[in-house]
């Protein structure tokens, strides 16, 4: 079945439809979730109520750009939302350099690199994310998340230095608390 | 082997393919979601479907009231002109009575009522009068009256407005005679009325349309000053005037119990009827008690955003249980036919979340949080507001994101008022009142996407509280006995908390259901 006709299923609320539409893009927007989320379990979470915002408005998507576009644009968003309204801390803002390099070993787990990213604090998390994996402007990303362009370019250098702190010293815990 | 990166490629060349399967349980949440999606897209068209028979109920509702207005008039009308009637009845009664007297002793009144009689008959078209009347005569016993009335009940309306004027007319003319010539005056007088008599008597053969002149006739041989009030009443045909006129007849009916002329009370019939009617006034006996069922969805929330919990939580969102219920039994008794003093005792359970909260496990600690007693699973929690936690660097401890679950439980016993506005088929009180709350449930769960688990108890909940009640109650009577019951109500906590609210002040919602019996 080609990617139109599931679209159209799925306009027709056709569960089956729904559920291979599903299965399809559901592994590559459990990554996104992963990398702007704190946690795995938030990130499941965000999964499943951006994936419910998909079925709700995929009537709204009239085949114009492409529809990994567009499923990616209406997770991200979901998941932006979730932060936005959150109060961050605030800081000064500084100019740091943007470039940052970093030492890295190539073994390193992709678990691990999850992990970090998820470990920042929540606007530095997005703003790296936007910036790093959407290819945001920090025009874009100050218009997205509310705050100035010098938040913005503030939180990335920062969100980058405790990053590569991070991978340098592989200091990241790893494990999830374990409450039963 | 390590080497030097940009951390921008680094990261995009890492994640570029980075795809991870989620676990099962989100799709699982996911269906479930849609399908109970599904199932809510049919509730819009039952609720079209509810929102038209209320319309329709309540046009018929208001259409009923309306109605029975206007029945209501309609039958005062009926019971005007039967009343009407029965003074008509009684007169002509009392004349038949009166001549079944005459062949027991002459006197002169009684001529004169028979004079009456004959003006009536002659008047009056209908033989159905006339043979009465006659019966009355020849048989002169006591139930001739009760033919009297049945007859004249026969006919119609319209033949009582054609002869009521003249007839009463004539009583008014006659009776007034009776006044002007009591018994003990002397035998000039008594000729004098024998020849209204022959007179009377000589229009019998006289047609209707001569009734004006006829009057006269009988107005002249009487004197002058009944002779202008005459006039007068002939004249007038409306129906105030009737009425009027018919309770000259009646107060002149009375100076006759005066001279003691009439011997049968005047009033026998008029007195039956109204018993009648009080009875059917008093018939709907009170059933004063009640027992009721009672089954309520309650919405419990805060009319302020504070938290009982602690005040740092003041400012996180609190999401209120929605499957929270009350059920229980009432009794209620009616002091009047109005007003309902009602009891009763109810299971109260509900439940809120206060979200966004941090939690990570540590060394057995004293509680975070002022109002709460931690238990042993929940002591090596350490419990804060998400937003309280301001280390981006801490490394060590690892936290998650959950919420507080408060459960409560209650006893209520309500002690309330109910004033009824409508009591048809369907019925509408006003409801207000108050509840006293026995605590019988109190627990804190900390929960997340993968933990539900008690913690402990607040340690700043009543064991006993009140609430402020107020409400409206729909019934509809079922059967002669039962009714179905909706009633939302409102309910103000009040002195829930013993030391902090946290300026939580909660209250209840609920739209209670159930069935009624009355005896």
């Amino acid at each position: 079945m080609s990617l139109e006709q599931l679209i159209n299923d799925c306009k027709k609320n056709d569960i089956k439809a729904q559920e291979q539409l599903y299965k399809q893009f559901a592994p590559k927007m459990f990554s996104v979730c992963l990398k702007y989320s704190r946690n795995y379990v938030e990130a499941q979470d965000h999964l499943q109520d951006a994936f419910l915002l998909i079925f709700d408005k995929i009537n709204q998507f009239e085949f114009k750009g492409s529809f990994d576009g567009w499923i990616k644009k209406v997770v991200v968003n979901h998941v932006l939302q979730q932060y936005r309204n959150k109060t961050f801390l605030s800081l000064i803002d500084e100019d740091v350099a943007e470039e940052v390099e970093v030492e890295i070993d190539e073994t390193i787990s992709m678990e691990y690199l999850t992990k970090i990213i998820q470990e920042l604090p929540d606007r530095y998390r997005l703003v790296f994310n936007l910036n790093v994996f959407e290819n945001y402007s920090h025009q874009e990303i100050a218009d997205s998340l509310g705050i100035t362009v010098g938040t913005s370019k503030s939180n990335l250098a920062r969100a980058k230095m405790i990053l590569k702190d991070k991978i340098e010293n592989n200091t990241g815990s790893s494990k999830m608390p374990y409450i039963k | 082997m390590s080497e030097r990166k940009n951390i921008n490629n680094l990261f995009q060349e890492k994640f570029e393919n980075f795809e991870v399967i989620p676990d099962e349980i989100v799709w699982k949440n996911i269906e479930d979601k849609l399908k109970e999606k599904k199932k809510r897209r049919v509730i819009p068209f039952w609720w079209k479907l509810s929102g038209i028979a209320a319309v329709l109920l309540l046009g018929f509702f208001i259409y009923t009231v309306e109605f029975n207005n206007s029945a209501t008039l309609i039958n005062n009308e009926k019971t005007v002109t039967n009343k009407e009637k029965n003074t008509f009845e009684t007169a002509i009664k009392k004349e038949n009575v009166a001549k079944s007297e005459k062949n027991k002793s002459v006197n002169s009144n009684q001529k004169i009522i028979i004079a009456n009689t004959n003006d009536n008959s002659k008047d009056t078209d209908n033989s159905k009068i006339k043979t009465t009347n006659s019966i009355g005569f020849k048989n002169s016993k006591p139930n001739a009256n009760s033919i009297v009335s049945s007859e004249n009940t026969k006919n119609t309306d319209v033949k009582y407005k054609k002869n009521s004027n003249q007839i009463n007319n004539k009583i008014i003319n006659l009776s007034s005679k009776n006044i002007a010539f009591e018994p003990s005056k002397d035998k000039k007088i008594t000729k004098r009325k024998s020849k209204v008599i022959t007179k009377s008597e000589a229009l019998t053969s006289e047609n209707l349309k001569k009734k004006e002149s006829s009057d006269t006739k009988i107005i002249i041989s009487s004197d002058k000053e009944k002779n202008n009030a005459i006039a007068n009443t002939s004249i007038d045909k409306n129906k105030s005037v009737l009425t009027q006129n018919l309770k000259t007849d009646e107060t002149i009916n009375k100076k006759n119990d005066s001279t003691k002329i009439a011997i049968v009370e005047p009033n026998a019939l008029e007195e039956l009827q109204k018993e009648k009617e009080k009875k059917t006034i008093t018939e709907p006996k009170l059933n004063r008690w009640q027992i009721s069922s009672n089954v309520a969805p309650i919405y419990f929330s805060s009319l302020s955003s504070g938290s009982p919990l602690d005040d740092g939580l003041k400012n996180n969102q609190k999401s209120y249980g929605t499957n929270n219920q009350s059920y229980g039994i009432g009794t209620s008794y009616a002091l009047n036919k109005k007003l309902k003093i009602r009891t009763g005792i109810n299971v109260l359970n509900v439940d809120y979340n206060t979200n966004g909260i941090t939690y990570y496990q540590t060394q057995s600690v004293n509680s975070k949080l002022s109002n709460l007693d931690l238990n042993s699973a929940g002591s090596s929690i350490i419990i804060e507001n998400f937003s309280n936690v301001n280390s981006p660097f801490n490394k060590a401890i690892q936290k998650s994101e959950g919420s507080l679950n408060q459960k409560l439980g209650y006893i209520e016993m309500p002690l309330e008022i109910s004033y009824k506005v409508l009591d048809k088929k369907f019925g509408i009180d006003f409801i207000g009142g108050m509840s006293t709350m026995f605590l019988n449930r109190n627990e804190i769960y900390l929960q997340s996407s993968n933990l539900n688990l008690k913690i402990g108890e607040a340690n700043n909940l009543n064991d006993v509280h009140f609430s402020g009640n107020l409400g409206l109650g729909f019934k509809y009577d079922i059967l002669k006995h039962f009714q179905a019951r909706l009633e939302p109500m409102f309910k103000y906590q009040i002195n829930t908390f013993s030391t902090d609210s946290g300026g939580f002040k909660p209250y209840v919602f609920g739209v209670y259901s159930g069935i009624n019996f009355t005896f």
